[in-house]
């Protein structure tokens, strides 16, 4: 993450439910990089990203309520809610979206601006030190969204193999996260 | 299982990367609510996949926070916004359209946006009916089927017992067996043999019955047969134009060519 949350989590979710615009800046400022980064991931082409990543902006805001903490962390939470926006662009076709009637956003695009660099800043030693596979197998479950049948039919991979891979990569992960911890 | 072997099993990450099957997911749902520690292992999964995430962040384009905090904006507005009908009193009075029309016409447009969402229900439940009524349709013509084949068959049977020429020949249980009996029904004009099983036990597994016409002395195959509980149909064998006793041995899975005598469970003299 960017930065860390200046508050806690569940002070960010109450000020989300609060419907404080310094709740949303917060959650901008700190969660719309990493949630940008997977749904760029899914949808490869910039500009859909970013209609993804309002979409997902607006359904947390208006969905925030029915967030539930024993169910697992804000983020993860919203990168389901990413995912799945992405996964629907990805799927609907792309053409309706590209009729755009949106001044403000014509004008943005004319805006040098340093989107049009691809790479992932986060570049971490981890993910130098995953395999290739361990990552394409967690790229197409995790980020793509993927049933099993799916990714074992693009990866073309039994599915048993797939599912001892895929526990292999997170392992293979919390081990170097870890690593990570303990180095700092 | 114990909580060590179910966190190592794997199923845990399967189930946090939403490859589980419903079994799987209800299993892990059930060990989570009952142990802490493989609530925490599903808390550590995902949050090692968070972090996985979040090392793939990449900087959304510069005004993209604005443009969505205004979407968002408006969003909230649309919510708020419809006591505005109050506004039609303060139309200019000189306007051709009268404050009454607008009113009506939004007394049509709501009126007919609710018929719409009457019709829509109703033919949402009458499309439901249909493919209730298909099915339950279909299932009767099924039904029906079955009966009208029993039936033929039944039909067939009967004329069979009752044409010149049907005898019935009743085969005994030997003495290891004086309770069982079973019959034999052979027309010497037609040939054809059939049989009911009477009540001859469900043989245990690899093995089954074999019936055998005598004829001039020797044991002829006549066909293996299966029992089948509260089944009372008659069973077609080989046809024979002529025999002296029936009888039936329990044999291997898929019959023998010799029958084994101390097998042998029944037999009918002609």
């Amino acid at each position: 993450m960017a930065s860390k949350l200046p508050i806690s989590e569940q002070e960010l979710v109450s000020l989300l439910k609060s419907r404080s615009e310094e709740g949303y800046r917060l959650l901008y400022k700190h969660y719309a990089g990493a949630l940008f980064g997977v749904v760029m991931k899914i949808v490869q082409e910039e500009e859909v990203a970013q209609d993804v990543l309002q979409d997902t902006f607006v359904k947390i805001w208006k969905n925030i309520g029915g967030y539930d903490r024993s169910k697992g962390t804000l983020f993860t939470w919203m990168l389901n809610v990413a995912r799945n926006t992405a996964i629907d662009y990805k799927r609907s076709s792309y053409v309706r979206h590209q009729i755009r009637l949106d001044g403000d956003f014509v004008g943005m695009k004319n805006e040098p601006s340093e989107s049009k660099n691809y790479d992932f800043i986060g570049i971490d030693k981890v993910l130098n030190e995953l395999k290739p596979e361990q990552k394409l197998v967690l790229d197409a479950l995790y980020f793509e969204g993927y049933t099993h049948e799916e990714a074992s039919e693009k990866l073309n991979m039994p599915l048993g193999t797939l599912k001892t891979r895929a526990r292999t990569a997170i392992n293979q992960l919390r081990a170097l996260l870890k690593e990570r911890e303990n180095d700092s | 299982m114990t909580v060590k072997e179910f966190i190592t099993s794997g199923v845990i990450e399967t189930y946090v990367l939403g490859m589980a099957t419903a079994q799987e997911k209800q299993e892990v749902e059930r060990m989570a609510a009952e142990n802490p520690e493989v609530q925490a292992e599903i808390e550590a999964i995902s949050n090692a996949l968070s972090e996985y995430a979040q090392m793939h962040e990449m900087a959304p384009p510069a005004g993209l926070e604005e443009k969505i905090w205004k979407t968002i904006q408006a969003s909230e507005i649309e919510k708020t916004a419809e006591p505005k009908i109050v506004a039609i009193n303060q139309l200019p009075k000189d306007t051709f359209f009268k404050p009454w029309m607008a009113a009506a016409s939004i007394l049509i447009i709501v009126g007919l946006g609710s018929l719409n969402i009457v019709f829509f229900n109703k033919w949402k439940s009458a499309e439901k009916q249909v493919i209730a009524l298909n099915n339950e349709k279909l299932q009767l013509v099924q039904e029906n089927q079955i009966q009208r084949t029993s039936l033929e068959e039944t039909k067939e049977e009967l004329a069979f017992l009752s044409a010149n020429g049907t005898k019935a020949i009743p085969m005994k249980g030997l003495p290891r067996h004086p309770d069982i009996a079973a019959t034999v029904f052979w027309n010497s004009l037609t040939q054809q043999v059939y049989l009911t099983t009477g009540n001859l036990p469900i043989p245990e597994e690899g093995k089954q019955f074999q019936l055998w016409a005598i004829v001039e002395g020797k044991p002829v195959d006549a066909g293996v047969f299966d029992i089948s509980k509260g089944k009372t149909r008659l069973q077609k064998m080989k046809n024979f134009a002529a025999a002296q006793a029936f009888a039936v041995t329990l044999e291997k899975q898929g019959g023998s060519t010799t029958p084994t005598l101390e097998a042998m469970v029944v037999l009918g003299n002609i």
